[in-house]
Formats: structure tokens, C-alpha cells, sequence
């Protein structure tokens, strides 16, 4: 039975209208203090940065004290998506809806703030409710708990591939009839731990990225949290094939992109030629996009229109692949491929693919999504209008 | 397409390599004492399973071992030595992956500079931590380095459940044809975090664990790696390989009901434990041996035994952790490896520490000395923080 995308939610940078800031090529990039509890100390990070969650509008008044930010946004991102879908928690078969999540960072700020508490005012003073927050399932599991979904549960935390993955492996549990709903997606939100710990936090270019441009200067990271509703049988777009492909060696990154685009192909039963748009992976990176560019130009060629999104939202790892599909589903959904910020021209020497400067209309009926991370995983999906 | 295991390894709090792991395991040793890696002043408890005896030159030949963190080292090594065990050489790259559970995983390798940042309330411009401590899926990454392995690849962080979730979702890889071989299994090293979390809820023992013991206090933190070969019949069978049994099914169902403390009815245990029954086509009267989640904790060993007793009555059954701890991430895969060689040797383990078995926990716990078994059919249980919850069944080949 195929699995469609029955509802799709997403809280980022762009704010509510996300289609329309996408379709626009809005960016939200804007470099902001982090405050933390564990690190009073001066940390900014220059990121697509989430706005202020809905969470009283959208969970209640009750048990929201001791849940991190990320358990917070991706229950927010959860809320939403049932209601797109028309579906209410409180009535469905609870042992039929799984949870699979995908996160990065997720935990990072409150285990660092227990050792900082202990630290600063004695092992006495750490918060007993802090403690399981601090594991990287805890959204996965947060959210199981609040919406009262009983079925298999899963995190995955591969980098900018892990929301791609947690797609990928859900629709191969409802293949294989593990109950009838997933809750997909993924959420990474940046402390300034994480800030410190990955991107030096203080200094950096103040400049959104420039995905596939030959004048990129490198990654811009953002936040998201991010639902997909996936149903066996359900009605909406149709996840049709995924890949994979993995080469932690350094320079084997294109190949494993490759191997991943036309494993996804081979599943859907489609060529090249029947992808009638990309979502791409690409987030400024000087190599990362290089390499992905590659793979494209081998498998796919020049002629499909191809679209980054993170040029928009940045690198948000967790959620990432979340929204790349939530961007494949609004090509299918408009006709529309749209423009990718900040890109005027690729590479000099390098591979010929169609990224677009204007927005493009197309008759969407395959998108392939590609995720690319820079230990060497790729994942991709063809999502598809019609079951086929 | 059938999954069998080919290859086991382990390092553990009370032995490095499969072998060793279990004879130590058979002679009922305890490995959990009081711990030197962290000063435990503060601590409700400094006893640790700490894995003390480990040689990494004699399994890292690609990588430079001062370069992994604990938990990445301990996967590699024990990566390393499930690939000799099983003696296989991997022909096509692209079709052997690595799957690994992890709790923490090498997070704790941020430990120190977090520290630092801590003291200098932010202000220090910190070297970039090192080992990329960031990044969880690291043991992954080095595993499959080290071993050459270009196959579909994840890190599955689901708390305490971990190593079955990756032994799950590595024979899903093989069933569906994704992947001819896996390596699977769990690692996690002891981190200041969790002593500090453990201590804050109470949690810990303060000298052995005593699962299903009426005087049981808690649990005990370890370390350590477990890693399984799994490999499709088929490739088994063509290089004319022997197997330690099949994984032949696994279950994975979310409690949903308590970030901490179990369902009261271990629903998630129970929908788990029947779930994967029903893939490997096998009834509770066939199992032989239930390898417990057994962490020593109240609540935990009576939701447990409740839920054993209500699927499969008097069978009987044993708890790793007695002897290890609670190893994380790596639980489940070492006790998949009790499973597999109870199996081979028809012996089952004994549970250490138990000197009154709670009248609340009516199950056939094996005390003492090894119990005599034929053991065809055993069952895994390992439940997460979250309510994360997964079960594996392994049989004997042919016993399905």
C-alpha cells in the first residue's frame, strides 16, 4: 500500500505564510544573542532564527515548564500537522501512530546546563526533570507522550541526512505494516553551546548562504521543527522510492550522493527524465554543494529545474529533511519551482545543473529531494502527485 | 530473507571480547566497582562498570585511537572484533553497513571543554571541542571507516533501547535486500551527565545492582560496546559460514506515558515483546530463556516481570546488568550476546546479587550458577528513558 503525506506543518525562520516565503525567496537571516542559563556569557550566532513558539496556543498551560526548546517546537510542528491533516489525536488508534524524529542537537543545552549546575551550585541542585531531557530521543518521546501515540518510535540523528531517513524508514515500516500512521520529522534549535561548539560562535561572515553559487562563502545554520503526517493508503502526495548511499572517505561524498539518487529512482520505477523538479541539499558550502552538484549533473542532467532551500531557511540539520519534503509537496501542490535565494551563477568549471534564478512552472508529478551530510550520508526520496 | 549472526563483540566492565565477556558473565562475576574515571564526591554512588582493560592497538589499525572518544574506540574495537569472529570479508563495500546504538555516544567528549566554558562563564574562546563531540553519529562514522564499510549506515539514540533498535533496524536493512551484511550493536561510555542525572532522580545503588531482588536500590552506570555481524542466509550460506542463531524477529512499540518511570501495565513492553514473537513466528511457549532490561530499579524489574510472567509464565530468565550495570547504549547488544551464546552452549548466565527475590517479581530468575538449558529460542528485552521500548527474538536456525 503506498504512504502519502496526509499533513505537513512547519515553524521556522520565514514565520507563518511558509509556502509563500519560499515561493518569494524571503530570508530571515539575522544574527542574534544567544542566552543561556549554563553560559551567561556573551555567545551570537548569525542563523536563521525560529521565532517565538505558539506552545500556550497550541499545547496548553499544563507541562510545558521542563520541556526543552526543541521538545517544545517539534510538538508545536506535531499539533499542526494533525490539524492539516484533519486528524485529532485524542481519537485515533494510539498503538497504530508511530513517532520517528530526527535531531542533531536535540538535548545538547540541558545536558550541558546539569554539568554547568553542578558546577556552579552543587550536584544537590541539579533538576531531577532536567536529567531525561538531555537525550537525543527526548522530542521523539515528548511527543509520544503528549499526543498519545503508543506505535514504533524511532530518533535518528545522521546529520543533514537524519530527517530524510526518518521519512525514508517510516514509509518502510508502514510498507511493512507497522502500524498505520508516522508522525515524521525532525527539529534542531542552537544554543550557545551548540553556537560555541560548532561555529566558534562569536565571528563568522554575516551573509546569507549563496547555495551552488560560485561566490558562496559557506554554511548559514537555521532552526526548524517540522511534522509530517504519513498515512498508509492516505490521500495526499506519495513517497514512491527512497535511496541511500554512505562514503565516509574524504572525496567519497559525490558517490555516495549518487548512489542515493538513483537507488530512489530505481524504487520509484521512474529515470531521470521523469524528475520534474530537485529539491537540493545544498547550503553554501563550498565542497558539500560541489559534490552534490556532481551527483545531480551525473544522474539527473541539466534539464529539471533544481531548488535549494536552506538558501531560505539554512542548515537545520534535524529538520532539514523535513523541509526539503515540505518544499517538494508545495512544488507538486503550485506548479512552481521556486527561485533559489541568493544564487546567480554555479561553478565556472563545474557540473551543469538547472538551478533557476526566477521561479519556475512546471507539471510536477515527480520531485526528487536529496539530502546530503558532510560525514558522507545522502539520502533521497522521489515524492510523487498521484499514486502510481 | 532470513538474518543470522555470524560474528560477536564486546567490551565490557568485565572483559574485552566475546568470549572472555561470557565466560566472566558465566562465572557470575561482578565488574562494577568503585569507579576512578570522574571524582564522585557529591555522587549518591561512585560504583561504575567501567571497562578497564581494553588494548586499542590491537583492534584501531586505521584510525588513530587517541583521536576516538571512549564510546567511538569501544564500537571500533568491538567492530573489529565481530568482523574476525565471523571471518568475513566484506566484497562489495556498498552492501555493509554499521547501525549503532548510543544513550550519549560520544557526547561526553564535550565534558571538559564544556567545563571550561562553564568556568569562564562564556567568555573563554574555547578551542573548538575536540573528537567531534558534536556529532553523534561519530562511532557510526569511525566504525565504518576503520572497517572499510559503505553500506546503509545510522545511529539510532533511542536511550536504553538503543542496541536493539539497531539490531532491529539492521535486519531491516538485510530482510528488505538493502544490505547483505551489518554490523550491529550499542556503545556508550560513562559521563558525568548521566551520574549527575541518575543522582538527581535518585536512581542509583550505592553498592551492587540486585535486579528482581526485594532489596534492590537502583542501577549502576556502565560502559562498553556490543556489536553483532549479521549477515542475510543467503551470504552465509555461500561463503559456508556457521551462525550463532537468527535474529528472527523484533518489536518496537513507545509506552507514551512517562519520561522516566515505566507504563504501570508495561504496555509498551508487552505489545514489544509480543510483536516480535509474532515476526519470528513463534509462540510464548517456545521461548527458552528471557535476557531481562533487569536494571535493578523498583519500578523497572516489577513492570518487567509482571509483563514476562503475563507472556510467558515460567520461563527462565536473567539480568546482564547484574554484572555490568547499566552499559546504555551497549546494553542490549551485550546481551544479545548472552542470548546468541546461551544458545551455542546451552548454559544460561546466572543473575548476580540476588539474595531475596521480590515476591512482586514471580518470575524464574537464574541465581547462583549457570542453569543447563537447551536454549532454542531466547527473547531480549530493553526499555529507554521516554518510554522507548524494543525487543528482539533470536532462534536457533531451523528452530522457527
Amino acid at each position: 500500500m503506498t504512504v502519502a503525506i496526509t499533513g505537513v506543518a512547519t515553524l521556522s525562520s520565514l514565520g507563518e505564510d511558509f509556502a509563500g516565503a519560499l515561493l518569494k525567496g524571503r530570508t530571515a537571516f539575522s544574527r542574534r544573542e544567544i542566552a543561556s542559563r549554563a553560559f551567561p556569557g556573551p555567545t551570537s550566532l548569525y542563523a536563521a532564527h525560529l521565532e517565538e513558539l505558539p506552545a500556550r496556543e497550541l499545547l496548553g498551560k499544563k507541562g510545558l515548564r521542563s520541556l526543552s526548546r526543541e521538545s517544545t517546537a517539534l510538538m508545536c510542528a506535531a499539533v499542526l500537522a494533525c490539524r492539516d491533516a484533519g486528524i485529532d489525536p485524542a481519537s485515533w488508534s494510539r498503538e497504530e501512530v508511530g513517532v520517528f524524529a530526527a535531531t542533531v542537537l536535540g538535548g545538547l543545552d540541558d545536558y550541558v546546563t546539569i554539568l554547568s549546575d553542578a558546577l556552579h551550585e552543587g550536584t544537590d541542585h541539579v533538576n531531577p526533570a532536567r536529567g531525561p531531557q538531555t537525550g537525543l530521543n527526548a522530542p521523539a518521546s515528548q511527543l509520544a507522550i503528549r499526543l498519545g501515540a503508543e506505535g514504533p518510535n524511532m530518533t535518528f540523528s545522521t546529520g543533514a541526512t537524519s530527517g530524510a531517513e526518518a521519512i525514508a524508514h517510516a514509509v518502510e515500516s508502514l510498507d511493512l505494516g507497522r502500524g498505520r500512521r508516522v508522525l515524521a520529522g525532525g527539529v534542531d534549535t542552537w544554543s550557545a553551546l551548540a553556537a560555541r561548539a560548532l561555529c566558534g560562535g562569536v565571528a563568522g561572515p554575516d551573509e546569507p548562504p549563496r547555495p551552488f553559487d560560485r561566490d558562496r562563502t559557506g554554511t548559514v545554520y537555521g532552526e526548524a521543527a517540522v511534522m509530517l503526517v504519513l498515512e498508509s493508503g492516505g490521500a495526499g502526495p506519495v513517497v514512491r522510492g527512497a535511496g541511500r548511499g554512505f562514503d565516509p572517505r574524504p572525496g567519497g561524498r559525490a558517490d555516495a550522493a549518487r548512489r542515493a539518487l538513483t537507488g530512489a529512482l530505481a524504487e520509484a520505477g521512474l529515470d531521470a527524465g521523469d524528475v520534474d523538479a530537485v529539491v537540493a541539499s545544498a547550503s553554501g558550502d563550498e565542497s558539500l554543494d560541489a559534490d552534490e552538484a556532481k551527483a545531480l549533473a551525473d544522474v539527473i542532467g541539466e534539464d529539471a529545474p533544481v531548488y535549494a532551500p536552506k538558501g531560505s531557511v539554512g542548515e537545520c540539520l534535524g529538520a532539514s529533511g523535513g523541509l526539503q519534503a515540505a518544499a517538494a509537496a508545495l512544488i507538486l501542490g503550485s506548479g512552481i519551482v521556486p527561485a533559489t535565494p541568493n544564487f546567480s551563477v554555479l561553478d565556472s568549471e563545474g557540473p551543469r545543473i538547472g538551478v533557476a534564478t526566477s521561479p519556475v512552472r512546471v507539471d510536477a508529478r515527480n520531485v526528487l529531494v536529496h539530502a546530503l551530510d558532510a560525514g558522507g550520508q545522502a539520502v533521497a526520496l522521489v515524492i510523487a502527485k498521484e499514486r502510481g | 530473507m532470513t538474518v543470522v549472526a555470524t560474528g560477536l563483540g564486546a567490551v565490557s566492565p568485565i572483559g574485552a571480547g566475546a568470549e572472555a565477556f561470557w565466560r566472566a558473565a558465566l562465572a557470575d562475576t561482578v565488574g562494577t566497582r568503585e569507579m576512578k574515571r570522574f571524582d564522585a564526591d557529591g555522587l549518591m554512588s561512585r560504583q561504575a562498570g567501567e571497562v578497564a582493560d581494553l588494548d586499542p592497538d590491537r583492534y584501531v589499525r586505521s584510525l588513530q585511537p587517541s583521536e576516538l572518544s571512549h564510546s567511538s574506540l569501544f564500537a571500533v574495537a568491538a567492530a573489529r572484533m565481530a568482523v574476525e569472529d565471523a571471518g568475513v570479508e566484506v566484497a562489495d563495500p556498498e552492501r555493509a553497513g554499521v547501525a549503532l546504538g548510543i544513550v550519549m555516544g560520544n557526547r561526553p567528549a564535550l565534558d571538559p571543554w564544556a567545563r571550561a566554558f562553564a568556568d569562564s562563564a562564556g567568555r573563554a574562546a574555547a578551542d573548538r571541542p575536540a573528537q567531534r563531540a558534536h556529532d553523534p553519529s561519530e562511532p557510526v562514522r569511525a566504525t565504518a571507516l576503520e572497517l572499510g564499510l559503505r553500506g546503509p549506515s545510522a545511529v539510532l539514540p533511542t536511550a536504553c533501547a538503543a542496541g536493539n533498535t539497531a539490531i532491529a533496524y539492521a535486519a531491516d536493512m538485510i530482510e528488505s535486500g538493502r544490505a547483505d551484511v551489518m554490523l550491529a550493536g550499542g556503545t556508550d561510555e560513562l559521563s558525568l551527565a548521566m551520574f549527575l542525572m541518575f543522582t538527581s532522580m535518585r536512581s542509583l545503588s550505592p553498592d551492587l545492582v540486585r535486579p528482581f531482588d526485594a532489596q534492590r536500590q537502583g542501577l549502576i552506570i556502565g560502559e562498553g560496546a556490543g556489536v553483532l555481524v549479521l549477515e542475510s542466509a543467503e551470504h552465509q550460506r555461500a561463503r559456508g559460514a556457521p551462525a550463532y542463531g537468527v535474529v528472527a524477529g523484533h518489536g518496537n512499540f513507545a509506552d507514551a506515558h512517562h519520561m522516566t518511570a515505566p507504563h504501570p501495565e508495561g504496555l509498551g513492553a508487552v505489545r514489544s515483546m509480543s510483536a516480535a514473537l509474532e515476526m519470528a513466528r513463534l509462540g510464548p511457549g517456545d521461548v527458552d530463556f528471557v535476557s531481562a532490561h533487569g536494571t535493578g530499579t523498583p519500578a523497572n524489574d516489577r513492570v518487567e516481570a509482571r509483563a514476562i510472567r503475563e507472556i510467558m509464565g515460567d520461563v527462565p530468565v536473567t539480568s546482564t546488568k547484574s554484572q555490568i550495570g547499566h552499559t546504555q547504549g551497549a546494553a542490549a547488544a551485550l546481551e544479545a550476546i548472552v542470548c546468541l551464546l546461551a544458545m551455542r552452549d546451552g548454559r544460561i548466565p546466572p543473575t548476580a546479587n540476588l539474595t531475596e527475590l521480590d515476591p512482586d517479581c514471580d518470575i524464574d530468575v537464574v541465581t547462583g550458577s549457570p542453569r543447563e538449558a537447551s536454549v532454542d529460542v531466547a527473547l531480549s528485552n530493553a526499555f529507554g528513558f521516554g518510554g522507548n521500548i524494543c525487543c528482539v527474538v533470536f532462534a536457533r536456525e531451523g528452530a522457527q
